[in-house]
């Protein structure tokens, strides 16, 4: 049965504080009685809908558009195509960074990619315009689709990820597998898969002038103004965003993407507020995804199981007219001791939308690579998988060098290992079996995410009344963020929390940068945390400056702020409430601001990630090979936990995003014609509840002071990583088969 | 163009519709299917005919000669019905694996049919537990096997203006049942990739004296498997006739390779389901002579 | 008193279909487009946006709602079908007087959701989950509950909510 009681806080967060405890969401009730109002839920008056026509060829141009009977059809208002659509201030294909991609907004009749948008029709009612849309019948000149990592020449990329170099190698990876007396080698693919967020992208767009109202899920609101800003050639200030929640993002909302800049530009056109929601299927085109890879792993070992070697190179895909390279073989920079690391990336450009970030980019799919090469080593080696991982366990980080800010992973190991019952395991494969003779498997896999960093602001105002503002741009997608960051609000004030007031989730707030990278709680909470700091700065100012305060005098940093009072830090029987240092100096409220990012000197001198251990039970019925995981229990180590009960929730999540990735889900390409064979739901799996068992996820205790000043790591991404590999592990485990090709189909099992 | 929805209350009043010279009229029965296929413009229908109202269409009525099943009845009420559930578990078991429990509250047994796909669940249990289809349309009323409405993918053998009132099924001879097993990759809410019937009548001694068997799946249309049903009966479903059962299985199989499984593995599985649900089929059987419930 | 339109098309598209839909206990007089569903009936003309669009297609179960006390996919209904029966939504689950119904106080306590989005969905279908009896064990949960995807990942303690308050409802009878 999952533990889903709210466990007790660990022992080193701030007792008494908010920083630590089981807080429920703070938003669940509003989202438990469908009052949580989400992008699409808006209906402003006056608004009509827009509907999408896109592309069903990959590559070619639009030749015609029966415009006419779209035009015709009742309700119909205006239908607009790369003919008519209105020519925006800046070329959508401009890139002045790697954050800026290019867009597909009807500039010209281009088809790049399946699924792009080619006209967008708009009508009274979303009737009208779903029909209008399928009255275009769209006539193309289409040209010859490149699609698979073998159909076009690869180039090595010049940057990976978000601006990573593409390939580095400390030491002599070939003398180390020449030295070595045990080698392996292997290739192991990962197929394309889509966000799929419950949540289709949706905005409800209304233009005033020169100024712009929308409603859109975002995962970053400052950079979604400043690039509609460019495109439509108004100042980003004239852009008011409200994103106060999102559907599920996982990647697929950080950059406002085409789809919602044609519900601008049809706002615009038709003078009046327009809602444009993707349809399923159009969200496998125009909005990100996760490119396929191929990775070529290389070990050698030493007579005693030391890695001598290790090499990693990913193929991967890209758009042919934009960069997106997940960073696959990084997966190998920071886990495992080896004298000699190579690490390789080479690209095909082929006619799909582009590749974009998507939970745990490049790690997903390189720990999927990297823990089942790491198993195979093992057991070339002999040796227990766990064994092997901590025979090679890396007192530093490998590719840097660099002590590691923190890192308990062998705790993960132990407390992990001990949970599931791991001591027991036979080492060879298909030795057990359940009383109804189903084969049962056991393996287990790392689990790392770097503990990130970005730039986010926040204010804070204290009252008159004794309470306390906390506000923030942040957003919250379902990670928790509004909870842990009202939280962390709370202690920076020294409030209790139902005396702090926190917003959040609007883009007239301070710019809280972008959820991603698991880095929002850890910048934001560092934010927060000094706007915090600097509002008590300055409350403690005017009591230190007043002779009639019991604090006067009590010199620089001399207070402690707690429960809404200060304290002398020398005397805390002397001390005062805020609401009366306020009221004694005739002020209504104090205002401070802070700032989260990373520490350039931290930085340089160490290495900082989250780790954990991941183990997973399966069971493979011998017949048919139908792989059911049974048991998974996660232990990691990430930090200050904020919030145990939300964190959790976020292990499970990213372990159950492992499930899919190593058994569910893929997108099935045609060669022919470039088009997603199975763009909804019932095709392109992800897990249901029956296929997900019992999981446990263990908050192993970890303190950090060298990664920011609350000491907090990211938890959002990390619980993928080491899952996949456990899982398919596993399934050798119980088989002996090894699968090399994701996800494990029974197919595969059955051929292999 | 426009479209208009009717709800007829008689059988006399949706067949006018269905032949009158208006252009298409689409028969919403569940709408699970049709709605879907509506949205994706695969059809465009002049009049949406809702057949609801239509009496008798909804239901299930127990009888002296057996059970006649209303066309559009949900399968989430067809799982419930206790009689049917002892007489045919077949059936109710295929009616619990249409879709999500939200789709059974919609989906129906003459939309699972007539949307003439060669995976629908609920098909195979059909054909082996001798379900007959009453069939109404301008030239009156006829009667038709289950196994003869789907001619293809997507194809029914009824005619213009025809549509399918109920279903009739015999009432079960003593010591007689069946059971309806798939395979799908996921746990649940998937496609069959492979789905069985069996249906057997035992005697005082625990022979197999009749036995039906139906695939679904692995061809164009579902099969009715004879040889199969001839590898089992006069036996007591010992390994040998187990063997020919799951032989025979794979004989008839035409699959389609597709992402969902490859040709072998569908004939492989094909074998192997065949087995456990006659296995299962008998077991039940038996226990209904032991008086036991199920 | 029945309700009117929440906002009238300016220009009907098709010949509109005069209908009553039930929802929540209060009857509301429409005139609609005959291809709306009701899931956009819903959404789009009564403003109750808590039942989302997750898929329009009967495969994720975010526009699960109570239809005569039984769970339908409000996106494989159409409106002009819907007449005459009970139609319950997520705005209608809590009592009167705002208390949450013991499912979405379940919800909440256990973190039965991330996102939220699917939630209206998962709520309503796991309310009548615990009335269909579909309770008995983990497995059955987690069965009769694999109708409603959540992307974020929140089964396990969506089988826990639905436990509780199953365990609840059966301590009461």
């Amino acid at each position: 049965m999952p533990d889903t009681n709210s466990p007790q806080a660990p022992a080193h967060i701030r007792m008494g504080s908010s920083i630590g405890q089981p807080a429920t969401r703070r938003e669940g009730v509003q989202k438990a009685t469908g009052a949580a109002r989400f992008a699409a839920d808006n209906h402003p008056p006056g608004m009509v809908h827009a509907v999408m026509a896109v592309s069903s060829i990959s590559r070619g141009r639009v030749v015609s558009l029966d415009v006419a009977a779209a035009k015709a059809h009742p309700g119909v208002i205006e239908v607009i195509t790369s003919e008519n659509a209105p020519k925006l201030a800046q070329d959508p294909d401009a890139k002045d960074n790697p954050f800026m991609f290019r867009l597909d907004v009807l500039q010209n009749d281009r088809v790049r990619y399946a699924n792009q948008p080619i006209a967008v029709v708009v009508a009274d009612t979303l009737e009208a315009a779903t029909e209008g849309a399928a009255l275009l019948r769209p006539k193309y000149e289409t040209e010859a689709t490149r699609m698979g990592l073998d159909s076009a020449d690869s180039f090595v990329p010049p940057a990976v990820g978000a601006g990573g170099p593409a390939g580095e190698s400390p030491g002599d990876v070939e003398a180390g597998m020449a030295a070595a007396s045990v080698r392996m080698e292997a290739t192991y693919d990962t197929p394309a898969q889509y966000h799929n967020a419950m949540e289709p992208h949706a905005i409800v767009a209304a233009w005033d002038g020169d100024t712009l109202s929308i409603d859109t899920p975002s995962q970053g609101m400052a950079m979604a103004q400043g690039r509609i800003a460019g495109l439509f050639g108004i100042p980003p200030g004239n852009i008011h965003i409200r994103s106060p929640f999102l559907g599920g993002g996982f990647g697929s909302k950080g950059l406002v993407k085409g789809p919602q800049m044609l519900g601008i530009m049809a706002a615009r056109l038709v003078g009046r507020p327009v809602k444009l929601v993707l349809r399923r299927e159009q969200m496998y085109g125009p909005v990100g995804h996760r490119a396929a890879t191929r990775q070529t792993l290389r070990m050698g070992t030493d007579g005693n199981g030391a890695l001598t070697a290790l090499s990693h190179h990913a193929k991967t895909a890209t758009s042919t007219f934009d960069d997106f390279i997940e960073p696959a073989a990084n997966a190998s920079h920071a886990l495992y001791a080896s004298p000699a690391i190579a690490t390789s990336h080479e690209a095909v450009r082929i006619d799909t939308g582009t590749p974009l970030f998507m939970r745990a980019p490049g790690e997903a799919p390189g720990s999927a690579a990297l823990e089942s090469a790491i198993d195979e080593m093992a057991l070339a080696c002999g040796m227990d998988p766990l064994a092997f991982r901590l025979k090679n366990y890396a007192e530093t980080e490998p590719m840097s060098g660099k002590p590691f800010s923190s890192k308990a992973l062998r705790q993960c190991y132990q407390q992990g290992a001990e949970r599931f019952g791991w001591a027991g395991r036979p080492q060879a494969a298909r030795q057990m079996r359940d009383d109804a003779g189903t084969l049962v498997g056991w393996g287990m896999g790392t689990a790392v995410f770097p503990a990130l960093m970005f730039q986010g602001h926040a204010r804070a105002v204290l009252r008159r009344d004794g309470t306390g503002l906390v506000e923030t741009g942040a957003h919250d997608m379902g990670q928790g963020a509004w909870t842990a960051f009202a939280q962390i609000a709370a202690d920076a004030l020294g409030l209790d929390a139902e005396r702090t007031e926190f917003h959040s989730g609007t883009s007239d707030l301070p710019d809280a940068g972008i959820a991603g990278g698991s880095a929002h709680t850890a910048t934001v909470g560092a934010a927060i945390d000094g706007a915090g700091a600097d509002v008590i700065a300055k409350l403690a100012e005017l009591a230190m400056a007043d002779q009639r305060s019991p604090l006067f005098g009590a010199g620089n940093a001399g207070v402690i702020a707690r429960g809404g009072r200060l304290h002398r830090r020398d005397d805390e029987g002397r001390s005062e409430s805020y609401a009366d240092i306020l009221a004694r100096a005739g002020v209504a409220e104090i205002e401070g601001s802070g700032t989260g990012a990373a520490d350039p000197a931290a930085q340089s001198a160490y290495a900082m990630h989250a780790h954990g251990a991941v183990f997973a039970e399966v069971k493979v019925d011998p017949d048919f090979g139908q792989v059911r995981v049974t048991r998974l229990v996660g232990a990691f180590a990430a930090g200050t936990i904020v919030n145990p009960r939300l964190v959790r929730s976020q292990y499970y999540g990213g372990m159950i995003w492992g499930v899919s990735f190593a058994l569910h889900e893929h997108a099935v390409m045609d060669r022919r014609t470039g088009r997603p064979m199975n763009p909804n739901l019932a095709d392109y799996h992800v897990p249901v509840n029956a296929d997900v068992p019992s999981i446990e996820a263990i908050l192993v205790e970890e303190r950090d002071v060298h990664v920011n000043a609350l000491g907090i790591k990211g938890v959002g991404e990390i619980g993928i990583t080491g899952t996949a590999g456990a899982i398919a592990n596993a399934v050798w485990h119980a088989t002996g088969v090894r699968v090399r090709r994701f996800p494990i189909t029974l197919d595969r099992l059955l051929d292999a | 163009m426009s479209l208009s929805y009717a709800s007829p209350t008689t059988v006399n009043e949706a067949v006018a519709l269905l032949t009158g010279a208006t252009g298409l009229t689409k028969i919403l029965s569940g709408g699970t299917d049709l709605l879907v296929q509506l949205r994706s413009g695969r059809v465009k229908p002049d009049i949406i005919m809702d057949t609801k109202k239509i009496p008798g269409i909804l239901g299930i009525i127990e009888t002296e000669a057996g059970f006649v099943i209303g066309a559009a009845t949900p399968g989430a009420v067809i799982g419930e019905h206790a009689g049917l559930a002892a007489a045919y578990p077949g059936i109710v078991e295929a009616a619990n694996l249409i879709g999500s429990t939200q789709v059974q509250g919609r989906a129906s047994l003459a939309g699972n049919l007539c949307n003439a796909s060669p995976a629908a669940d609920s098909v195979p249990a059909m054909i082996t537990a001798g379900a007959i289809a009453i069939v109404v349309g301008p030239n009156g009323q006829r009667a038709v096997p289950v196994e003869q409405i789907v001619i293809g993918p997507g194809r029914t053998s009824l005619a213009r203006g025809e549509f399918i009132l109920e279903f009739k099924l015999p009432k079960p001879a003593a010591r007689s049942s069946g059971a309806y097993l798939r395979f799908i990759p996921r746990t649940e809410m998937d496609i069959a990739v492979v789905g069985a019937a069996v249906n057997v009548t035992l005697d005082a001694a625990g022979v197999i004296t009749h036995a039906r068997v139906s695939l679904g799946a692995v061809a164009p249309t579902q099969l009715l498997v004879v040889d199969g049903a001839n590898a089992i009966i006069g036996s007591k479903l010992d390994d040998a006739a187990l063997a020919k059962l799951d032989a025979a299985a794979r004989a008839v199989c035409n699959p389609i390779d597709d992402k969902r499984g490859t040709i072998d593995f569908r004939i492989k599985v094909a074998g192997v389901l065949a087995r456990r649900a006659a296995a299962i089929a008998v077991q039940r059987a038996l226990g209904q002579a032991a008086g036991t419930k199920h | 008193m029945p309700d009117t339109n929440f906002e009238q098309p300016q220009t009907p598209a098709a010949t509109p279909l005069a209908m009553t839909l039930h929802v929540n206990g209060r009857d509301h007089l429409m005139a609609l487009d005959p291809r709306t569903t009701l899931l956009d009936a819903l959404r789009e003309h009564l403003g109750l946006t808590g039942t989302k669009v997750g898929c329009n297609h009967g495969t994720c179960g975010a526009c699960t709602v109570h239809i005569d006390g039984r769970r339908h996919l409000a996106c494989l209904v159409l409106a002009a079908a819907a007449q005459r029966r009970n139609i319950g939504t997520i705005e209608g689950l809590a009592g009167p007087d705002g208390a949450l119904h013991p499912m979405q106080a379940a919800f909440v306590a256990h973190d039965a959701l991330q996102c939220g989005y699917c939630t209206p969905g998962q709520i309503m279908s796991a309310v009548a989950c615990v009335a269909e009896g579909h309770t008995g064990s983990d497995a059955e949960i987690r069965e009769y509950m694999s109708g409603n995807l959540c992307r974020c990942g929140a089964y396990p303690n969506i089988v826990a909510a639905v436990r509780e308050v199953a365990a609840n409802a059966q301590q009461r009878s």
